[in-house]
């Protein structure tokens, strides 16, 4: 018999990401990322895979407590690079492919030990990339650092000593606007992302010093030139970044683009290394999504490669987020030859695509489900990827020409041993007939026929993002608590075309209407008891909880995750955006923009309030700052102290608690939840027959 | 001579705890001073001989407490864990008696010497009445200070201690000759605190919230607990027995009869907009729990605590104490901006108290010290701390002992002179100084600093202040007032309201008009503001409205109404409103943050990342408005302490940076 599933799996998780292929395509490595239950943090590992004889190997440390990241082959085919924090922080290190291919010829773990260490630089690299003659990475610098020469060495006992009472004592100096960042846990803290780079040969570093912060760079196979985005702007605009290019040797610094609308991605050389292809934001009136462009280095304008005027075009990525997953997915874009493909979420899965390299392209859809791909790399023999579905962490698989995905290895097998229930996928009609809502519903488990469940509706982030068919444990958990959980995509969400992601709509009553539409659907199933059904999501999810239950008694319960409910104090408290990035700095008036904004605030009725409410908010949010959850707690106590409401903070967590936060913030995060709905769904009844 | 500078925050000795041993004419205290090498302080125990000045150090540590007998002492000790209790005799032996896992502290002594209670958090074990959080197992290495905090009721945090664990100040009794363990003597998640041994040395007196809502945390009955049975019996009922922000600790007189506590005169309505109240002290009967006022306000005496804002001195001593013959009580209040200590008689009459001490000095902080002295801690505006014996009866006056006698002989410090103005309703007088720049050039201007208290209801004395005397160094002048709002002066002068309506605003523009007639010295062209908290509120609503000063530094101030409601440890009320939509519309309307579009000199904003009293969201808001309505070469700044509530900050580099960080701000612009 299958063991149950609990909140304590999470601990056992293993998410996977940053895959590489050797040049001959005969070794796959990829990350994987654990939380330890010693000290609750994450930690990172490279395995190896050999794509003919399947034998997986594992890089190691001396020291368990040290990660080992970002692999990536030399185009040579001579080295294996990668990141490790033996030093005590991040620097490259290579080790040589003959001891690689001993490992896995006698399945025995490489150990990095004798791996050359390469850079010594003071707070460790954060990303790099390989060419054969070069390689460029960044790290963060202080100006001073670079000024005195001390950004390519290790700091000093002395310098350790004070950059540590800087990082937990030092004064916060703030002149800027956009002094904070919830990624950053709070304020900069002055460093500037700086370019280096790397010569594989002499092993000589240099940096490149530049004013404002330039990350996420890739260089042209030639070596010779080296693309990333930069932060030009200053005031309200300085976290927008551009697209620059330059010299390998730090030379010819060009700016490309000027319209802050590029996405997150790395940008990619042209085989020829004479244009580049990136992500960009593609704006129709309150609709947005991530388009590819591709533009000449040495001249001319950005062509823009996908046609959005055909309804079945997806943009690029479409941000699937309800999945467990750790480290940026990498590897969503490759070039084969002058056919570009990509993934993107669509119509609830992950999807590869293709395209030629010409302007105004509606991509072919190469694979289109079941499942998600989260990153993929073409190979002779298909497309090495990694995969997962609503069933199976994402595994390391072959998508074959067969267009069929062949699992390659596990990392999860302990999942295979837990129950898991059934998922439906429904397909919903909205009520104003305009629209599909795809929407997900798991079945409690155990499950007997005929009986009456408890419900949890869990609403999405975002807004403009989706869920596609991929494993999230907290679905699962709340499942195996004995829950039917209801996941929707209503309009605003990403992932269903340009008209169907609306900034203005996700706000609105539609949002709304296309929720209870779902979750009407999944009563209609006939397992639902309609009268315990409980609400619940984060952020934007966490907004519409909280305004749903200010409409209505239906739900029997609801938990507000990191929720965003007062727009007069999250002004300044959150970082999202001021208004001198629209207005002349004379046209802002105070008064008019807090009055508006308190006139604007769903939790001007939060009297209305019914409903038992759980609130969980880390307390070094910086997006929906924690205060927000404070507002509801202290209004809904002082002035409904009948309805039961609990706070539950964690301490160092930002707005990624549930996601990217320590280990056992994670399991009470999700111990909360299925506790709380415990309480007020199942009320000591037995589920009726 | 020398100059102040804000080094001398560093280098000054900082003396404490005082007591006075009458059988060697010495004075037993600890003093904190500065070590160069290590670039910290240290605490040490001192002995002084009052006649021949002669100073015996006798161990490291602080918070020394004889014995009756006066022939040991106990103290602290600083551990990896916190401080924790030692006893030791004067001649140097020293007997380590807790090795708790959390700090120890205000050691009080049983009067026959053989038992010690004192005060440390402890993590309860009974029901707390929140459902703990769901937390797995984890290994050693995680630190718990991540754990989550769940949360269900008003009153989870409290500025300077955060967000509460299940932990409460316990008491504790162990005895002084180390036979035996720590043994807890209170119970329940409730806070026991201001111990002291009953007359038979069986029962301890303590003030708790053992029996109080959460919602008044403040509000405090006294109980007594016999350290053998642990049976606790509540000696007050639905009394606001005083515990914070002045606390009194209760006291019984040496024959056991009488208990003197401190309640406040609650209003009949509380509302969030009351004034903090008076205290009148109580004599309690221990035979038959009568309850008998003893104090009563006078036309000299407003109140019998005094909420002094800059005094900064009487460290470790009591405010209220019995007379050495048992028949009055003296205590310290506030008068018209001084520190005064006053006699009062417990026998019930209800006599006018009795203001012992002089008008050039403020005094703050007593003990007793037996045959009709007592041992008080005063200072002036040119004289660092000083402890003296004041006589019970004629209040006359030999001095003990001189803090930072070298730093008073070389730096030329600057004295203030007082005066004080109509308001301009007629309604009050403000009272206040100015501190002329140190040897100041006859015929030159100086730039001025303003400097609003906090509060509101605390008031400037006539105390030794560093802060303005560095500023008074770095060739500033200062200005320092008690407008409406500011205690001392009276129940009309303290009413809240008028702190808030402009009133106070209007006061201080007044004060400042005046010294600018009066001192041909000041420059009114050149006048910053600032202040802390309430001086913060006041340095914001003042920046939106006029444009005499030139520079303003606003330090933890209040921003939003809406975020100090639901986000300072002092939550605040929405009951008065029909519905939430129109609290916050009127919350927002009322708010400080509004107009700083309006505001035309440079302003710098400084607040503690874990100021929980006026929330740190607020200083994000108000910079970001700032910022946002401003053109891009407009100066505004804004630094953040970490580590800091809600104070200046206490570490030595943080705080120099503090004060450099002001300096540079008013030289700039002033």
């Amino acid at each position: 018999m299958k063991k149950h599933m609990t909140c304590d799996i999470i601990g056992d998780l293993v998410c996977l990401s940053g895959l590489a292929i050797s040049p001959d395509e005969t070794i796959a490595a990829y990350m994987e990322h654990r939380s330890s239950r010693e000290d609750g943090k994450w930690y990172t590992e490279i395995s190896l895979l050999d794509l003919n004889s399947l034998h997986r190997v594992p890089l190691v440390s001396e020291n368990r407590h040290v990660s080992l990241s970002s692999p990536c082959f030399s185009p040579d085919g001579n080295y294996l690079y990668f990141l490790t924090d033996a030093p005590g922080n991040a620097q490259i290190a290579r080790l040589d492919m003959q001891s690689v291919l001993l490992s896995l010829q006698l399945e025995h773990s490489l150990n990095t030990a004798a791996a050359e260490i390469l850079t010594h630089v003071p707070h460790g690299i954060t990303r790099f990339d390989v060419a054969s003659s070069r390689l460029v990475f960044e790290t963060p610098l202080w100006p001073e650092e670079i000024r005195e020469g001390r950004g390519l060495r290790e700091m000093t006992a002395e310098e350790r000593a004070e950059y540590d009472w800087q990082r937990e004592w030092g004064p916060l100096e703030i002149s800027e606007i956009d002094y904070k960042r919830d990624e950053l846990f709070g304020v900069r803290d002055g460093s500037v992302s700086t370019l280096g780079t790397l010569d594989p040969a002499s092993l000589k570093t240099e940096l490149i010093p530049n004013f404002f912060p330039l990350s996420c760079a890739v260089i042209s196979a030639d070596g010779r030139k080296i693309c990333c985005h930069g932060q030009p702007h200053t005031g309200p605009l300085f976290s927008a970044e551009e697209l620059f290019v330059l010299d390998a040797d730090g030379s010819n610094l060009i700016q490309l683009t000027d319209d802050h609308l590029i996405g997150n991605h790395p940008a990619l050389f042209t085989g020829d290394g004479l244009s580049i292809i990136y992500s960009a934001w593609h704006m129709e009136g309150s609709a947005m999504a991530l388009t590819l462009k591709m533009r000449s280095l040495s001249s001319g304008e950005a062509v823009e490669l996908l046609d959005f005027s055909h309804p079945s075009t997806p943009g690029f990525d479409g941000f699937p987020i309800c999945r467990t997953q750790h480290g940026e997915n990498q590897n969503m874009m490759h070039l084969q030859g002058s056919t570009l493909y990509f993934l993107c979420a669509m119509n609830g899965t992950e999807n590869l695509y293709r395209i030629p390299l010409r302007a105004c392209q509606v991509p072919d859809p190469v694979y289109t489900g079941p499942g998600s791909l989260h990153e993929c790399i073409p190979v002779h023999a298909g497309f090495v990827c990694l995969w997962g579905d609503d069933h199976t962490m994402a595994e390391i698989c072959m998508l074959g020409k067969d267009r069929e995905i062949h699992p390659l290895a596990s990392s999860n097998p302990a999942l295979a041993l837990l129950e898991q229930g059934e998922v439906i996928h429904q397909r919903v009609r909205s009520r104003d007939g305009n629209v599909v809502i795809f929407s997900t519903v798991y079945k409690p488990v155990p499950f007997v026929e005929n009986r009456k469940y408890p419900a949890v509706l869990y609403l999405h982030g975002g807004p403009e993002v989706c869920y596609t068919q991929d494993f999230w444990h907290e679905l699962h958990i709340l499942a195996a608590a004995g829950f039917a959980v209801i996941c929707c995509d209503p309009r605003g969400s990403s992932g269903y075309g340009l008209s169907f992601c609306d900034e203005e709509i996700s706000w609105s009553d539609t949002a709304i209407h296309d929720m209870e539409d779902a979750l009407d659907a999944a009563v209609s199933l006939g397992f639902i008891d309609p009268d315990r059904v409980g609400i619940t999501g984060g952020s934007y999810g966490g907004y519409m909880t909280c305004k749903i239950i200010m409409r209505t008694n239906r739900f029997r319960a609801a938990v507000g995750q990191r929720v965003f409910v007062n727009k007069a104090t999250s002004y300044g408290t959150g970082d999202m955006g001021f208004y001198s990035s629209r207005k002349k700095p004379g046209e802002v008036v105070i008064r008019d923009c807090l009055m508006e904004r308190s006139r604007t605030s769903i939790i001007r009725d939060l009297d209305k309030i019914r409903t038992p409410l759980l609130l969980l908010h880390g307390y070094n949010d910086f997006r929906c700052s924690f205060e927000q959850s404070e507002q509801m707690f202290i209004g809904l106590h002082e002035r409904r102290p009948e309805v039961p409401v609990r706070l539950v903070m964690f301490p160092g967590a930002n707005h990624n608690v549930s996601r990217e936060g320590l280990l056992p913030h994670r399991i009470t995060h999700v111990q909360e939840m299925v506790s709380w709905f415990d309480t007020y769904l199942k009320n000591g009844e037995e589920e009726r027959a | 001579m020398k100059h102040s500078s804000f080094h001398d925050f560093l280098t000054r000795e900082r003396i404490a705890c005082g007591t006075y041993l009458p059988e060697t004419d010495s004075l037993l205290f600890s003093d904190s001073v500065w070590d160069e090498k290590q670039k910290k302080r240290f605490s040490r125990i001192l002995l002084h001989h009052v006649s021949t000045g002669e100073d015996r150090i006798l161990c490291e540590g602080s918070n020394p407490v004889p014995a009756s007998g006066h022939t040991r002492f106990a103290f602290l000790q600083t551990g990896p864990r916190g401080p924790q209790l030692c006893v030791a005799t004067l001649d140097g032996d020293i007997l380590a008696l807790t090795h708790l896992p959390a700090p120890v502290m205000d050691p009080q002594w049983s009067p026959d010497g053989k038992w010690l209670v004192f005060t440390s958090p402890a993590a309860d074990e009974s029901a707390t009445g929140v459902s703990p959080v769901c937390m797995p197992q984890m290994g050693s290495a995680w630190d718990h200070t991540l754990d989550p905090v769940a949360i269900e009721d008003f009153g989870y945090k409290f500025d300077g201690m955060g967000f509460k664990r299940p932990s409460v100040l316990q008491l504790f009794v162990v005895p002084s000759d180390g036979s035996g363990e720590p043994r807890r003597i209170s119970r329940g998640n409730s806070h026991f605190m201001h111990a002291c041994f009953a007359p038979d040395s069986k029962h301890v007196i303590c003030e708790s919230n053992l029996y109080c809502d959460k919602e008044n945390s403040i509000a405090m009955d006294v109980l007594s607990i016999d350290i053998h049975t642990c049976e606790i019996r509540r000696l007050t009922e639905d009394r606001m027995v005083v515990s914070y922000p002045n606390p009194v600790r209760p006291v019984c007189t040496p024959d056991g009869k009488w208990l003197i506590i401190g309640i406040l005169d609650m209003p009949q309505k509380a509302s969030h907009e009351a004034t903090y109240p008076a205290c009148t002290l109580y004599r309690l009967s221990l035979e038959n729990g009568v309850l008998t006022p003893i104090s009563r306000q006078t036309e000299d005496c407003f109140d019998t605590v005094q909420f002094a804002y800059n005094a900064g001195i009487g460290s470790g001593l009591e405010k209220t104490i019995v007379s050495s013959d048992g028949k009055s009580v003296l205590f310290c209040a506030g008068y018209m901006g001084i520190g005064s200590v006053y006699r009062v008689a417990l026998d019930g009459t209800r006599n006018a108290p009795l203001r012992l001490t002089e008008e050039d000095y403020c005094y703050n902080g007593i003990s007793p010290a037996g045959n009709g002295w007592i041992l008080a801690a005063r200072a002036a505006t040119n004289l660092p701390e000083q402890y003296v014996l004041l006589h019970e009866q004629t209040g006359e006056v030999r001095i003990l002992y001189q803090s930072d006698s070298d730093y008073l002989h070389t730096v030329a410090l600057s004295e203030a002179s007082s005066f004080s103005t109509k308001t301009l309703d007629g309604e009050s007088r403000v009272h206040g100084w100015c501190l002329p720049p140190q040897e100041m050039e006859e015929g030159r201007k100086y730039p001025c600093i303003v400097y609003v208290h906090g509060g509101p209801h605390p008031f400037y004395t006539n105390s030794f202040d560093l802060e303005m005397q560095a500023f008074a160094g770095e060739g500033f002048g200062v200005i320092f007032c008690n407008p409406r709002g500011s205690s001392g002066y009276g129940d009309l002068h303290r009413t809240i309201s008028r702190a808030f309506d402009g009133s106070a605003y209007t006061d201080i523009l007044l004060f400042v008009r005046e010294a600018i007639r009066r001192y041909s010295w000041i420059d009114g062209d050149r006048l910053g503001l600032t202040g802390g908290s309430y001086g913060g509120y006041m340095t914001n609503y003042a920046a939106t409205r006029c444009s005499l000063f030139k520079a303003y530094i606003s330090q933890r101030s209040t921003v939003n109404r809406l975020i100090s409601y639901a986000s300072s440890d002092m939550q605040g009320s929405s009951r008065e409103y029909p519905t939430y939509g129109e609290f916050m519309d009127h919350e927002v309307e009322h708010s400080e943050i509004m107009g700083m579009e309006k505001v035309s000199a440079p302003f710098l904003i400084l607040h503690g990342m874990e100021d929980l009293r006026c929330p740190v969201e607020g200083a994000h808001q108000l910079f970001v408005a700032l910022r946002d309505s401003h053109a891009p070469d407009f100066p505004v700044r804004m630094v953040l302490y970490p580590h800091t509530p809600h104070n200046q900050p206490t570490e030595p580099r943080q705080q120099q940076h503090y004060y450099q960080t002001m300096l540079q701000w008013f030289r700039n612009y002033l």
